[in-house]
């Protein structure tokens, strides 16, 4: 062989070599610790994903927001096979940098701050990923509704932990669309600030109805409520937070409703043809009933059932229902809906308490002005609405609808639920209605230009055993225009102290709250 | 194997014949590395500038003007090469050293930029070299071979050049890539063991004083372990026997940095699994084989050697890409030949295509010292 051609097989032998030892190295890394490989890759390319829709959204009757969900990021790991959060809530910007995985939650934002917030109600952040759940209120009571579970996805990723594609089907949280007039609710919520904090009270209510629907306007509380403050962290807000604070009292509080029980019992007598208006009392500033003793604020003497009305007479009211019998009267009562809840939905909501059969003694006439029973604002409310609505009770609404991604899913229809009056009686528990505003003890409530039908009423609360004098719930409920009611509204003053009677604690504010209504409009103004 | 090898002198109908086989294996290579180079390329973020077709084509279009290249130089007069190759290869040097004129790229100044291209002409470099070594060894009869200073220092000093210029740029990959080139070049180019053993100290040192010298080659050395070879080594592993399909890599998703260029190999292991290495691997072996088999029945010397020094050149390459890939040695910044992405390396391999098919056919023509 030629030289070069030797020198050739050499190097040829050489590659050979080297060639043969590639693809054993090939073999073994690809064959054999093949397995160990794929899990490495699988680690970086293959991940799993929690995803979340956000919560729904709460809006008010012409579609404003009340409450609504932001996005924000959560860090998390998974140790051990187990979730682990490492950090909540922070930008989608800072959770990209991080490199961390993360997964999207939702903060709840109130645009309109506290308004509405005792109806709303708070969310609690859990350690679920991405669960809120909804504690109390409309968040608490629609909470199936709000959320939407989260779903975790296999998912492919790239080289920088960026998710590839995955297929997946939304399924979005529902919206739920109150029948509250935000600008209404603000009004509420104004004046009942100011007529709390002008009789230094320690709370209240003011619901405002339309008779025409059942449907709930505005329903204020007093303390004011930030839902907002458990959206952050602040344990030292959270502890400063009373249970009166965040109660929606509109729905929840019990309480004797005193002298504005008065024209429902007046409606009841007038159905059943006990009393006529023009039937006559007499009031001597006492009566005694079986060694106790009801007590009138001054002496009232001859007066007719329209002027007992008026005057908020309890002995002429007492003198009235004893021409009831108690069957009859109690199965009116829980025609009203009293001891009953209504169908809001809202599962805060208190039935009240309606006195067992026995009637006997005192029990009887205590009914006649409101002491005895038990109900709430809203029961109250309604029954009062159904003078309006010539006799016919509707059953309340606060939440219109829920629907998803825009379509409706649940609807609230306006229910005519009871005719409880027939529409004559109705008309003329409006006429003593009128009485009390024109002539009556709810002189404060009048309004220029407006017939307004009302009713005040002072109770003195309970403690221990007895009522105390110095500590009343001073309310006024009444309509306008009498003819065709087109609201309903009920305040209520806790405790206020620097005056007692309701016509001059709660009739002002009603007063205020009717003019700004009717200085925005939300009120049709009378054809003359 | 070696039942080629054997032969001898073959008739020319034969060598012809190997030679279209060669150009056949070299096309297939061509169009599994432009598909290949289109599925590894083609990953964009949805803001990218650049569209996946981007790379596929200018790579397309590199081909076409190898292939083009590749006609032109298959017929050109090789005395002509054989007379001039000193010329060819200044030439070349010169264009080298104009790079370092040129801004840096990644710390590096190895590209000559012309708008829109970019060349790197240490690829041409390489071939010109084995042009000349070639001329340079048949052009000694063994007697002058023998003696140093005629047989065997020209060429060296002409290395010690190439290897300065291009530790300037810097290229230390290409440096030890050509010393051992010309290692192979001179041991089969009958000059005596003892001067290649002496060569051998003289790129013993000099290798020694790049690694010292530039702390980026030590570094790489130490660290072996660097993100790129895992990344590969997963790639490679992930695949398996048969793959995860063709296009369906995981590692190219911005895992692999630049998964087209020195790093194509991973992709295909990961797609097509082992067998697709495995038959990348075959499709080289057999190009050297019918490479040699050309090479040593070649009627010529310089024929002989050329077509020696090209195929050795291609195969090494290819030997030391996946040395790399697999981790065996430490990263040098060799492209797969005909596969990876880069359009001087793809024309300048395939010149090397076009001078083996000028050499079969015409190597008779070339008059120089036939032993």
């Amino acid at each position: 062989m030629i030289e070069y051609q030797k020198r050739a097989v050499f190097i040829w032998g050489l590659l050979i070599v080297i060639t043969i030892i590639i693809i054993v190295n090939f073999f073994y890394i690809q064959v054999i610790k093949s397995k160990e490989f794929k899990k490495t890759a699988s680690k970086i390319h293959k991940g799993i994903k929690v995803y979340i829709e956000p919560r729904g959204t709460i809006f008010d009757r012409n579609g404003e927001i009340l409450v609504i969900s932001n996005s924000v990021a959560s860090l998390y790991k998974i140790q051990n096979k187990r979730f682990v959060w490492v950090k909540r809530r922070i930008p989608i910007e800072e959770a990209e940098a991080s490199g961390i995985d993360w997964v999207v939650e939702h903060k709840r934002y109130y645009p309109k701050k506290k308004l509405c917030g005792s109806l709303l109600g708070f969310v609690r952040l859990e350690d679920d990923p991405g669960k809120i759940e909804g504690l109390s209120g409309i968040e608490g009571s629609f909470d199936s509704y709000l959320t939407s579970k989260p779903y975790i996805l296999k998912v492919d990723k790239d080289g920088r932990g960026r998710i590839l594609y995955s297929k997946r089907d939304k399924k979005k949280a529902c919206d739920i669309f109150l029948s509250i007039d935000s600008k209404i609710q603000f009004i509420a919520e104004d004046e009942l600030k100011k007529t709390c904090e002008e009789f230094d009270a320690e709370g209240g209510v003011v619901l405002i109805g339309y008779p025409k629907t059942g449907e709930i306007l505005a329903c204020a509380s007093y303390p004011e409520f930030n839902p907002e403050i458990f959206s952050s962290y602040n344990p030292h807000l959270w502890r400063s937070l009373k249970k009166e604070n965040i109660r929606n009292k509109g729905i929840s509080w019990v309480i004797e409703p005193g002298s504005i029980f008065k024209p429902i019992i007046a409606g009841i007598l007038l159905q059943e043809g006990a009393v006529k208006p023009e039937d006559r009392f007499f009031c001597e500033g006492n009566m005694k009933i079986k060694n106790k003793t009801i007590i009138c604020v001054c002496k009232h003497g001859a007066q007719s059932f329209k002027e007992v009305i008026a005057n908020s007479c309890n002995v002429g009211m007492s003198q009235a229902i004893e021409r009831l019998d108690n069957k009859r009267l109690l199965r009116y009562l829980s025609h009203f809906g009293f001891s009953e809840k209504t169908k809001t939905g809202l599962r805060e909501e208190e039935k009240g308490i309606l006195p067992k059969k026995d009637l006997s003694g005192i029990r009887k006439a205590n009914i006649s002005f409101g002491y005895g029973i038990s109900a709430t604002p809203i029961q109250i409310l309604m029954a009062v609405s159904s003078f309006c609505n010539n006799g016919i009770l509707f059953s309340p609404i606060i939440v219109r609808s829920i629907s998803r991604d825009g379509k409706m899913i649940k609807e609230w229809q306006p229910t005519p639920f009871k005719e409880v009056l027939s529409p004559s009686v109705a008309r003329i528990v409006k006429e003593l209605m009128l009485g009390v505003v024109e002539k009556g003890t709810g002189k404060n409530a009048k309004i220029e230009g407006y017939e307004v039908c009302g009713k005040t009423g002072t109770v003195e609360k309970l403690k221990g055993k007895r009522y105390d004098p110095s500590r009343v719930i001073s309310s006024f409920i009444g309509f306008f225009p009498k003819d065709d009611p087109e609201i309903v509204i009920f305040v209520m003053i806790d405790e206020p102290k620097k005056a007692h009677f309701a016509g001059i604690v709660a009739a002002p504010c009603f007063r205020r709250i009717a003019e700004r209504l009717i200085f925005w409009e939300r009120i049709k103004v009378p054809e003359i | 194997m070696f039942i080629i090898l054997k032969v001898g002198l073959m008739e020319e109908e034969k060598l012809h014949r190997l030679c279209n086989i060669l150009v056949i294996i070299t096309i297939f290579l061509v169009a599994i590395g432009l598909i290949m180079v289109f599925s590894a390329s083609s990953i964009r973020i949805p803001q990218s500038e650049i569209s996946m077709y981007h790379y596929f084509l200018r790579q397309t279009l590199w081909a076409a003007i190898g292939f083009l290249a590749l006609l032109i130089v298959s017929r050109i007069d090789c005395n002509w090469l054989f007379k001039n190759s000193f010329y060819i290869l200044l030439f070349c040097l010169l264009l080298t050293v104009c790079t370092l004129c040129f801004p840096p790229i990644n710390n590096a100044r190895r590209w000559l930029i012309i708008g829109p291209l970019s060349i790197q002409p240490s690829e041409l470099l390489k071939v010109a070299f084995i042009i000349y070594l070639s001329s340079f060894f048949s052009k000694k009869d063994d007697d002058k071979l023998k003696i140093f200073l005629h047989g065997f220092f020209p060429p060296i000093i002409i290395l010690a050049i190439i290897l300065a210029i291009l530790a300037l740029q810097p290229h230390c990959g290409a440096a030890i890539f050509i010393s051992f080139i010309f290692l192979s070049m001179a041991f089969f180019g009958r000059v005596r063991i003892k001067y290649i053993l002496l060569f051998f100290i003289f790129v013993g040192i000099s290798i020694g004083t790049i690694i010292t010298t530039k702390s980026y080659v030590m570094e790489r050395i130490v660290n072996m372990d660097n993100y790129q070879s895992q990344h590969s080594i997963i790639a490679l592993g992930s695949g398996g026997i048969f793959g995860k399909g063709p296009g369906l890599s995981e590692q190219k998703l911005f895992t692999l940095p630049l998964p087209y260029t020195d790093f194509i190999l991973p992709i295909i292991g990961e797609e097509l699994g082992f067998l697709g290495v495995l038959f990348i691997i075959c499709l080289f072996v057999l190009f050297a084989i019918i490479g040699f088999s050309i090479s040593v029945n070649l009627s010529s010397i310089f024929g002989s050697l050329l077509v020696f020094g090209l195929v050795f050149s291609i195969f090494l390459q290819a030997i030391i890409n996946m040395c790399v890939v697999s981790k065996l040695i430490p990263v040098m910044g060799l492209p797969l030949p005909f596969i990876s992405y880069g359009g001087s390396f793809l024309v300048s391999s395939l010149i090397s295509i076009g001078l083996i098919i000028n050499l079969t056919h015409s190597s008779s023509k070339i008059k120089d010292h036939f032993p």
